[in-house]
């Protein structure tokens, strides 16, 4: 029996030797040519930035703002700088369902287009009008869950918009081609999408006829139809949607009782908001929403990649263009001493990681998931 | 001539009689049926979710051979991650439930102490601890602390049932004989919850490999096969690429359990227990 305890000891002493060489193995080797990057949620990246998790993150409104206003972090560059008017979220529709509904998709985006206006106007006359512009902060406010002030900084850095334009297809073509370069997809997706080429894909896939059609219909006191719409949780990029979707802003007015898509005549039900894109695109894959709010980049990866009838989704408008950021610790004061750190990103097949690769290959630097 | 045949086949009758051929006949048998459905359930289906076996295999060979440009590793790499969390989860697991179980197995005022918060704990789902391990432990140890919490209890639980189990009959015989109370534990109880040891040590492998892959959907550093496969599935819609990575777990969770049975079979054995 001794014996059997000797060998249960000796056991006990390989493990903790296996631990200790684990431990020795977690060494960080970190280079100062690299950016190491770690997939993190934007709503934690403030979080994580503050505790020293991460020395930075590429993320979206209101989390860049966010993490600035906290004092923890600042921006080294906002995406607008980098890639000037680059496109992020749009609004995207079934295809089959667009074809089956085309006055209900065209009534959505009008709602679309007029909250866009609306938030547009209310900043320009913030000065002369400071009860609507108190009224758009405290809804963005309660949808983030993050304060006026947050939300009001956010406002700043991006610019919110429907409009598509030659500018917005180049993007779109660039990134594809991206994202093929990056494996993300591929161009025998295109092809078997039925595409010729990657600029056959985005003349197809952008679909500005449901604006057209908006720009002619005027709204409706019944109701055509219902769209099931997603939109990502707290995302301000898609603040039109927001807007679109409050009524108490139309007391005491004729369309009292009513949001700006009832005022259309849309009945919008929604899902629970979705963490991202990717998880948008699942939803549209999974039949659950007819028309979402996405950013563009996981839309064109899901939609060539996954290869169904609900994956078909065409883009009908922008929501908004530019507003991400790379928001570092203040130790890091230049991109020179981007070198070595970590910086945390929604992940592969979003605006915020394709960005950081651009971004850290424009500079010089290598770029490597952390912990590798 | 005949007579060489009828040799022949009392030969091969033999062998097929034999367990281990046996056996290995009937698990590929069993093999193959499974992987004719899952053709058959990818041709009718005709899902981009569910690729054909085909496919599968060529995601993973090309897993092993090519960088993954979206994480810069390769699959190898990946194991590797996703083993040494493992490890070192399942090593501070038994660091703690060996002397943990055999305490409250062996000592009344100890098991009333440590009964009622282990009972606690016990329920939490280790996934749910996910969030909060990332921001107390980072990165690297956060991930280890799920598959330690999610190892401990399985541990506990046997080795500490193990204590309970030891016959009273053979505690009254050491005492009779004279032995000291150190000596009843270290010759009759520890001994005696080997087998325990064993078994708990086997479900715990399961279980810890069920806790990694979720916590790396959540977060991890420097790649895992949890990550591996939710950012090919969820992010990428890349699903031949998703069962490439539900292939490699499947097997190291296969290899490390079939390790884990073999061992528990042969104590099993030199305790005399079968």
């Amino acid at each position: 029996m001794d014996k059997k305890i000797a060998i249960i000891a000796v056991a006990v002493v390989a493990i903790v030797i296996v631990a200790a060489f684990a431990v020795t193995m977690m060494s960080d080797n970190s280079d100062d040519d690299t950016i190491y990057w770690l997939a993190v949620p934007p709503v934690n990246q403030k979080d994580q930035i503050a505790q020293g998790l991460i020395d930075g993150g590429v993320s979206w409104e209101p989390y860049c703002s966010d993490s600035i206003l906290s004092g923890d972090a600042h921006a080294l560059i906002w995406s607008g700088d980098f890639w000037p008017n680059h496109p992020c979220c749009i609004v995207a529709v079934n295809n089959e369902f667009a074809e089956d509904h085309p006055e209900l998709v065209a009534r959505t985006v009008a709602a679309h287009m007029e909250a866009t206006d609306w938030i547009l106007d209310t900043i320009e006359n913030k000065d002369t009008n400071p009860d609507n512009y108190t009224n758009l902060l405290q809804m963005g406010a309660a949808f983030s869950g993050r304060n006026t002030s947050v939300v009001a900084a956010s406002l700043e850095h991006m610019t919110l918009l429907y409009e598509i334009n030659d500018q917005f297809k180049d993007y779109l073509v660039n990134f594809t081609e991206d994202f093929i370069d990056l494996d993300q997809t591929t161009d025998a997706a295109v092809t078997a999408r039925g595409y010729s080429s990657v600029e056959d894909f985005v003349d197809t896939f952008v679909n500005d006829s449901y604006m057209e059609t908006a720009a002619t219909l005027s709204k409706s006191d019944t109701i055509v139809g219902t769209v099931r719409l997603g939109f990502l949780n707290g995302d301000l990029h898609q603040f039109a949607r927001v807007v679109a979707s409050n009524v108490t802003m139309w007391e005491g007015t004729a369309f009292e009782g009513k949001n700006l898509f009832t005022q259309w005549g849309v009945d919008i039900t929604s899902p629970s908001p979705y963490a991202n894109g990717p998880a948008v695109m699942l939803a549209f894959d999974t039949d659950v929403i007819d028309m979402g709010y996405l950013g563009s980049p996981p839309a064109i990866v899901k939609h060539l990649n996954v290869n169904t009838a609900n994956s078909d989704i065409r883009i009908v408008a922008q929501a908004n263009v530019e507003g991400s950021a790379i928001i570092v610790n203040n130790d890091i004061q230049s991109i020179d001493d981007l070198g070595g750190k970590t910086l945390g990103t929604p992940g592969p097949a979003s605006i915020q990681h394709l960005m950081l690769l651009a971004f850290a290959e424009a500079h010089g630097f290598k770029i490597k998931l952390s912990g590798t | 001539m005949n007579e060489e045949k009828v040799d022949r086949l009392d030969v091969v009758k033999e062998l097929l009689n034999k367990p281990l051929i046996k056996n290995t006949i009937v698990t590929a048998i069993s093999l193959g049926m499974f992987i004719l459905t899952w053709w058959a359930v990818a041709i009718v289906a005709d899902m981009v979710y569910i690729p054909t076996p085909w496919e599968a295999l060529k995601a993973l060979v090309r897993s092993f051979i090519e960088v993954d440009p979206n994480m810069g590793i390769t699959m190898w790499q990946n194991i590797y991650a996703s083993l040494r969390r493992f490890l070192l989860g399942f090593a501070l697991a038994l660091a703690l439930a060996i002397p943990l179980g055999l305490a409250m197995g062996y000592s009344k005022i100890f098991e009333l102490l440590a009964k009622p918060v282990v009972e606690v704990f016990r329920p939490i789902p280790p996934i749910a601890w996910v969030p909060l391990f990332i921001l107390i432990f980072a990165y690297f140890w956060g991930p280890i602390m799920v598959i330690f919490v999610g190892v401990l209890f399985p541990l506990l639980s046997n080795i500490y049932f193990g204590v309970k189990s030891v016959d009273p009959i053979l505690l009254d015989a050491a005492r009779t004989q004279g032995a000291s109370r150190l000596q009843i534990f270290t010759k009759v109880v520890f001994p005696y919850t080997i087998p325990f040891l064993m078994t708990g040590i086997r479900i715990g492998m399961g279980i810890g490999w069920m806790c990694i892959v979720a916590a790396e959907m959540i977060g991890v550093q420097g790649g895992g096969l949890g990550y591996y496969i939710l950012t090919q599935a969820l992010t990428l819609g890349l699903y031949d690429r998703m069962f490439a990575g539900m292939i490699v777990v499947a097997i190291l969770g296969l290899l490390t359990t079939g390790i884990m049975q073999y061992l528990e079979n042969v104590t099993n054995r030199r305790m005399g227990i079968r």
